[in-house]
């Protein structure tokens, strides 16, 4: 039974089958009636006194009245939080979690627990907590997770804490940070509520050898004012493409990456949408869709793009000078160095660059944000949500959030994050660490409803049978449409 | 079985002693062609993991491949090893897994016993529900065990979680129990009659007698707590209590997966494991052969 059960645990891995599951088990989802931190708001019982580490005049100790949750922190609280990161990451992130609980004020403590290099074990572990009301304080999370959590009933939304009350983030702090940061984190399911807060975000980017570009004769490299046409990139594409006598190519012009994020971009760029304004059909079979599959079908059958995923083998290829350019995330940056440098061990072989991904109006460019948001868990007390939302208001502040982005390739959530020193110094080393900063207000969100997460596997298998010639780009989008809609029904 | 074997052999004996020497050798040369291509297919990934924890995190993903590293990167071994606390996930999990197979050699054989060798009034009906417990897909008890283990029993982060729910294991009653029904039921009438009871019959006579089936339980339980990832994951807070395999994990991350030093980190998380199937392999062949059951 135990090598049995072990077996079926280790096929788990999808996060929909929990899901329904857990949905089956906590009965029917009541998005609507999910209490608000608001709606539960009380005034602090404690006298102001007894709060020694707050100052009164800047943060008012009741809010009767108001939306907006203020607390007050006069015994010690210590808050668990539930993250991904490993390596150099985990030591950027523990160093900045030391800081917090040195100097909060608020007799605030942060135990950081790693779920290693994992969001679906996250995941896994929050669903299973929830059930047995043990969830953590907070935890890092996708759009698709927050969303059943929030249907479990299980977090808090964040409007009440970061954009009302004494805990709020400042009118500067919200100037600062880029508004589709903030705009991101709304869900319109949940009456447009803030569910997550942006934590390790990444853009969808193009990635170009520069010395290829030089050598082709090709202008543009997607920076602003360079940004690319899809004519530009097809032609720049046949023009950076080498092929050997016997017609294989040695040099591709582009890799294609099977992900649905970059299928989203595209589509995005290309002036189409993936989900229509009722999210209640997918609308990436129509045009903007079809057109972006063909594309890249068309240069697969010409020998000028490829596709070689498995573990992320494209980046060594752009650093072998296989592959002239790529679309990935920002947070690859330090891999692509490294294989243009053999690990460290040597000069970068050749110059390279980050732009914007292909546009149908360079004019109007659109790419995807995507990454680690944090949700906050409602733990049936005032406090330990107000707790949770001091850490993440101090992680995300003006130092830390230029500066953890430094040492982990993550995109700064901040405009004042440029102004920053050590910032300016690391761009020195990492110019491309700049370009990608440079396109941070020129990306959108992908889709947050539930079924997204399944139907994200569904696309990429379309581009997949596009691609290798099994099915025309028309008829695998009108197939991932047809089982899309049915999961999007399936999983209101 | 032993009948059938020797049927085999004298079969076997009977084509060397016919004429026709080449269709023996054509024959030879498939079937060892067959069991070359078997053995080539189990042996490579083990290869291959061990080359690519030798070779630079961008050679072990170039493509075309290498087949032996343009230079031998040992300090692969150094860094991975460093890269989490593989010190205490060892500890750990040699703890967990020493624990969960004693218990379940423990259980397992009382039950297994009782299921073979005693009468009792619905002792099929019993074991039929067991046996139906198989079926039921681990997805469906996981969330259910978390709540009795963490909420119930306030077990998080300990060791106790990580034994305790694998000690009714079904599968390891089960084969025990097909283990002790060949048992002859003369050896248990003359213990009997010498006055010997259930539990002195079952440990001086049965449990001698049955060690390739026992060894068979306890390997396959060692394997899948050495193995065991989702599980420990979910009822442990952190590396005081987790076992090695989610030291595995710390290798992924968003941009990329350190590929060479996750080799070389799964060389020497495996090596405990190897070693122990091949000492105890000859036990656990002839186990599995004796009860029947096929892997």
């Amino acid at each position: 039974m135990a090598v049995s059960r072990r077996t079926m645990m280790a096929r788990i891995g999808g996060v929909s089958g929990l899901a329904a599951f857990l949905a089956a088990c906590g009965g029917e989802a009541a998005p609507a009636a999910a209490p608000t931190a608001a709606a539960k708001a009380e005034p602090t019982k404690a006298p102001a006194a007894a709060a020694p580490t707050m100052a009164p005049a800047a943060q008012p100790t009741v809010a009767p009245t108001v939306a907006g949750t203020t607390v007050n922190f006069d015994k010690p609280t210590e808050i668990t939080f539930w993250h991904t990161q490993t390596g150099a990451n985990l030591a950027a992130l523990d160093a900045i979690v030391a800081e917090f609980n040195k100097s909060n004020g608020k007799k605030i403590t942060v135990k950081a627990e790693t779920i290693p290099g994992s969001y679906t074990g996250v995941y896994q572990k929050a669903m299973a907590a929830i059930q047995a009301g043990q969830t953590p304080d907070v935890a890092v999370g996708y759009e698709s997770m927050a969303v059943e959590y929030m249907k479990a009933k299980a977090i808090v939304a964040l409007d009440d804490y970061a954009l009302k009350g004494g805990q709020a983030l400042s009118a500067d702090d919200l100037k600062d940070i880029f508004p589709i940061y903030i705009e991101s984190n709304k869900y319109p399911m949940f009456q447009n509520k803030m569910l997550t807060f942006p934590f390790t975000k990444s853009l969808a980017v193009q990635y170009w050898n520069e010395d290829f570009l030089k050598a082709a004769g090709v202008a543009k490299n997607g920076q602003k004012g360079q940004i690319m046409s899809f004519d530009d990139f097809k032609k720049a594409t046949t023009a950076l493409t080498k092929k050997g006598a016997d017609g294989k190519a040695s040099v591709y012009g582009a890799h294609i990456k099977i992900d649905t994020s970059y299928i989203d971009a595209f589509i995005f760029a290309n002036g189409g949408e993936v989900l229509d304004k009722d999210q209640a059909k997918v609308t990436f079979n129509q045009d903007a869709g079809v057109q972006i599959f063909e594309m890249w079908a068309e240069m697969v059958k010409n020998g000028e793009a490829y596709e070689n995923n498995k573990d992320s083998a494209y980046q060594n290829d752009f650093g072998a000078g296989k592959v002239a350019g790529f679309h990935d995330t920002t947070t690859g940056r330090p891999w692509v160095r490294k294989a243009l440098t053999a690990d460290g061990k040597e000069p970068e072989k050749y110059k390279w660059s980050v732009g914007m991904i292909p546009q149908k109006d360079p004019n109007k460019p659109i790419s995807v944000l995507f990454g680690g948001n944090v949700v906050v868990f409602d733990n049936k007390d005032k406090v330990r949500p107000a707790a949770g939302w001091e850490w993440i208001k101090f992680f995300t502040n003006k130092e830390n959030s230029a500066v953890f982005p430094i040492k982990t390739g993550y995109m700064p959530l901040r405009k004042s994050a440029a102004e920053n020193p050590e910032v300016k110094a690391n761009w020195e080393k990492d110019p491309q660490g700049k370009q990608a900063f440079d396109l941070s207000d020129l990306v959108r969100a992908e889709p947050q409803i539930p079924a997204w997460q399944d139907i994200r596997g569904i696309l990429q298998d379309a581009l997949t049978a596009t691609i290798t010639g099994k099915m025309t780009a028309k008829a695998a989008l009108d197939d991932a449409a047809s089982k899309a809609n049915k999961l999007i029904e399936e999983k209101k | 079985m032993v009948g059938a074997v020797t049927a085999s052999r004298q079969s076997a004996s009977g084509v060397a002693a016919r004429p026709g020497g080449s269709l023996r050798v054509l024959l030879r040369v498939a079937v060892h062609g067959f069991l070359l291509t078997g053995a080539i297919t189990t042996v490579f990934p083990f290869y291959w993991m061990l080359v690519s924890s030798l070779k630079s995190n961008t050679e072990a993903t170039a493509s075309p491949p290498t087949f032996w590293p343009k230079a031998l990167q040992w300090a692969n071994y150094g860094s991975a090893w460093a890269s989490a606390p593989f010190g205490r996930y060892f500890l750990n999990t040699i703890i967990v897994s020493v624990c969960q197979v004693v218990g379940v050699l423990l259980v397992a054989s009382l039950a297994a016993y009782a299921f073979a060798r005693m009468e009792f009034h619905g002792k099929n009906a019993v074991f039929t529900v067991f046996l139906a417990t198989l079926m039921i897909p681990g997805e469906v008890t996981l969330i259910p065990n978390f709540v009795i283990v963490t909420k119930w029993l306030g077990w998080y982060d300990t060791y106790q979680a990580q034994v305790v729910p694998y000690l009714g294991s079904v599968f390891a009653i089960f084969l025990l129990r097909q283990f002790f029904m060949s048992i002859p039921k003369d050896l248990e009438d003359a213990a009997v009659m010498d006055g010997c009871g259930q539990l002195r019959f079952l440990w001086s006579i049965v449990v001698p007698l049955s060690r390739p089936a026992l060894i068979t339980v306890g390997l396959l339980n060692f394997l899948g707590a050495w193995n065991a990832f989702l599980w420990p994951l979910l009822v442990t807070r952190g590396a005081a209590m987790r076992p090695i395999q989610v030291g595995l994990s710390a290798f992924s991350t968003d941009g990329g997966t350190r590929y060479a030093e996750l080799m070389a980190a799964s060389t020497f998380v495996i090596l405990p494991t190897a070693v122990i199937y091949l000492i105890a392999q000859r036990y656990f062949v002839e186990g599995i052969t004796r009860t029947g059951l096929k892997g």
